[in-house]
């Protein structure tokens, strides 16, 4: 049997789900710039009647409804495309470091300005070539010991710069290090807040927002992997070794590399067993991988073409005469074999440079030979087995290619990653975010509802001020 | 596919960043004059761009060599030029000494006086020198090539060596000549033609001009053989202009910018940014359904 108390409720729970609605799209339009938020809508249910408490059975038609409630606050979301963003998301980042520090490399290298080393291998050549032209000059002669100093310090420079480029990456793996720690320490600490809101059959819209703010965050640093529980709660393993688990979380730590090779460089480890940490992606797994792969590997194309520098000038020299007349000593330090450390000999000077060759008599001075110097042209052309048959200059051009390849790699990898993520990105903005003109309808439209129910009020307070005071006015 | 504001501002926002890149570059181009500013902008032609550098300096060498070289020939020629005209006077003077007509007296005092004056002369050009290396000194050539003791004894002091210098990777010269070859056997037919003129000793005056003879057929071989490898010289250094011009412009097509492809692409790309801008504007300011609710 309908009751006008039932009719007043059927309209009090309708103004107040449309007030909900109301204040939903008033989050909404507020978090409109909100970075990781998603938009939540308040899911209304018609309510069903409750058959053996009402006076209607058997009395009438029924069921009759009761009218209508709030049955959750719904976030639009698309979980399962969040582990394919968070992984594009990873690799897009570690290419876009690669291609960063490698950057770094080629710019300090300058390999096309006259300050790069190919030029400067040139230099060298040439200022013997212009000896072996005029071998009493003496400025021809402070000049290749000008253009060999240049050429030791353009190596010297470019090996320095490498390995201070390692020891930089320190202070940013510290860094990120610091981030990852944070950042699982406030996972655990929302995975117990959103297990407890579920556990009471809440939504906790705007924390899961926070998590996977937190999560997109650490796949982007280190390729973070997440899976979700039953319960709501996140595992969170980085490179097969769990970081979150529950309330828990685990920390990371920097410390010296006892590798000798690697003095002055960090390595992370797992604060709880020293073990390695491994990434799988992210800006961690960029950086580790030029730092500890490349820039390696090209500090030793350096040293290799130092010390075959050193080996061939050297052992030309040494069978050359000086102006005096005396055998020809090193003319690199033969101890300075990286490139690093490559210097001329103490003893060089001008007049001990060995333009000569051998003398036809025995100890006589024949300052105006210069087949040593011719020698020494020649080697430019010569194809030396320590550089893999190749000659000095094709060597140093190899390496030029190498890094320039590498760093263009690096560098279409980002973009192309960055593209793919975009899409994805797009993708999920456009579930979860908000457009403002479907707040406005929606509000509009729960605004016109409240109205209306506020409209039936009125009617039941009309039907009820007709029951209580007009009638059964007979004989008063 | 729901667009929504943030959509929108990251587009717009994307937009203006792209097309500022291309502007970027372009400017960089057109400002640096070079198409690529690092390696990995283009690794394959910068690799050929330091080969060619590395060709041109190359080639900068060869020609400094011979150039140098070459200043040097020139000497020498003139030396030998001077060394000619001298064997051919002295020739003269000696004919002139067999003539009967010619006293003892004559001979002693006049032509034998105007000989020694040539040996000087032969000798001080057998010393010659350019930028301070003697040129007849062979590898000696710190050293004058000729050493006069007395007044009959000539010494060459030089080594007879060939110095012998690169214009090309497989090309070599040889840049001086010999001196104990070339100028001592003149100026020993000088003394030896001055002590006979002294001594009126004219039955082995003949045996002087003989000597003569030979010494300034030697001279004129050696003057051939020198302007021979001047032309060696000068048609090296001709091709090697030839190619280094060839090469700069391969260089230039490689790495340098066109000013007026680059003008007209940094045009196109003005106009972009500012309808990026424009429509970009638009969408920010765009009115949304709240403004025509009430």
């Amino acid at each position: 049997m309908p009751t006008l108390s039932a009719g007043i409720n059927i309209a009090l729970q309708a103004i107040l789900s449309q007030s909900q609605s109301i204040e939903i799209t008033e989050h909404n339009v507020a978090n409109v710039d909100t970075k990781g938020y998603h938009r939540q809508k308040a899911s209304l249910v018609a309510r069903v009647s409750n058959p053996s408490a009402s006076y209607d059975l058997g009395y009438n038609a029924g069921q009759m409804g009761a009218g209508v409630s709030v049955d959750r606050i719904q976030r639009f979301s698309l979980d399962f495309f969040d582990g394919r963003y968070r992984s594009v998301s990873a690799d897009t980042k570690s290419w876009e470091y690669q291609s960063e520090i490698l950057s770094q490399i080629e710019s300090t290298f300058s390999d096309l300005t006259d300050d790069g080393l190919s030029p400067k291998l040139d230099q060298f050549w040439l200022s013997w070539q212009n000896l072996a032209s005029d071998p009493t000059n003496t400025t021809m002669r402070t000049e290749v010991m000008n253009d060999a100093g240049f050429l030791c310090e353009k190596l010297n420079r470019n090996a320095q710069q490498l390995i201070v480029l390692r020891q930089d990456q320190n202070l940013t793996l510290e860094n990120r290090v610091d981030e990852i720690n944070s950042l699982a320490k406030s996972v655990a600490s929302l995975n117990a807040e959103i297990s407890r809101v579920i556990g009471v059959n809440q939504q906790p819209n705007d924390l899961l927002d926070k998590r996977d703010m937190a999560l997109d965050r650490l796949a982007e640093l280190a390729g973070a992997v997440s899976s979700t529980q039953a319960n709501g709660e996140v595992i969170v393993s980085i490179g097969g070794h769990v970081l979150v688990t529950g309330h828990d979380s685990l920390s990371i730590k920097t410390e010296p590399d006892p590798d000798p090779a690697n003095s002055g460089v960090d390595r992370i480890v797992w604060e709880k067993d020293s073990s390695e940490f491994n990434t799988n992606g992210g800006e961690l797994e960029g950086i580790l991988k030029v730092r500890d792969e490349y820039i390696p590997h090209q500090l030793a194309i350096l040293n290799n073409m130092a010390k075959n520098l050193v080996t061939e000038v050297n052992k030309i020299h040494s069978q050359g005469y000086c102006l005096d007349g005396s055998k020809g000593g090193d003319f690199f330090d033969p101890d300075g074999v990286t490139a690093l450390e490559i210097r001329l000999s103490d003893s060089l000077e001008p007049s001990k440079i060995a333009a000569a060759g051998a003398p036809a008599v025995v100890g006589e001075v024949e300052v105006g030979n210069s087949e040593n110097a011719e020698l020494m042209v020649a080697l430019r052309h010569q194809k030396i087995a320590g550089l893999k048959d190749q000659t000095f200059n094709e060597y140093c051009n190899g390496m030029m290619s190498e890094l320039a390849t590498t760093v263009k790699q690096a560098k279409d990898n980002s973009t192309q990653h960055t593209i793919v993520l975009q899409a994805l990105s797009e993708q999920r903005e456009s579930v979860s975010g908000v457009v403002l003109d479907e707040e406005a309808a929606n509000l509009a439209k729960s605004q016109k509802a409240y109205q209306a129910a506020a409209r039936v009020m009125n009617a039941y307070d009309e039907l009820l001020d007709l029951v209580i005071n007009q009638m059964g006015l007979v004989g008063r | 596919m729901r667009i929504t504001n943030q959509m929108m501002v990251n587009n717009v926002i994307q937009y203006i960043d792209d097309i500022k890149n291309k502007i970027n570059t372009t400017q960089e181009q057109i400002a640096s004059t070079k198409k690529f500013q690092t390696p990995s902008d283009d690794p394959t032609t910068s690799s050929m761009c330091l080969q060619l550098k590395s060709s041109l300096s190359i080639s900068e060498g060869y020609q400094n060599t011979a150039n140098i070289i070459s200043d040097w020939m020139s000497t020498t020629d003139f030396s030998l030029e001077q060394l000619s005209e001298i064997a051919t006077k002295a020739y003269n003077i000696v004919l002139r000494g067999l003539n009967d007509t010619v006293d003892a007296d004559e001979r002693k005092s006049s032509l034998a006086t105007e000989l020694n004056e040539m040996i000087k002369k032969a000798v001080d050009i057998g010393n010659s020198s350019f930028q301070g290396n003697y040129i007849f000194a062979g590898v000696r050539v710190d050293q004058p090539a000729f050493i006069m003791s007395d007044e009959n004894t000539i010494t060459y002091n030089g080594i007879s060596k060939e110095m012998v210098r690169s214009i090309g990777q497989n090309s070599k010269v040889t840049m001086n000549i010999d001196g104990n070859e070339t100028i001592k056997p003149l100026i020993q037919a000088l003394i030896e033609a001055r002590n006979y003129l002294a001594n009126n000793d004219t039955s082995n005056l003949p045996g002087s001009l003989d000597n003569l003879k030979t010494a300034l057929e030697m001279l004129t071989a050696s003057r051939t053989e020198n302007g021979t490898r001047m032309r060696q010289i000068e048609n090296s250094i001709s091709n090697m202009e030839k190619s280094d011009i060839a090469i700069r412009s391969i260089l230039s097509k490689k790495e340098d910018t066109s000013i007026a492809e680059a003008y007209s692409l940094l045009a196109s790309q003005e106009s972009t940014y500012q309808a990026v801008l424009e429509i970009g504007s638009r969408t920010l300011s765009a009115l949304n359904l709240f403004d025509y609710l009430n």
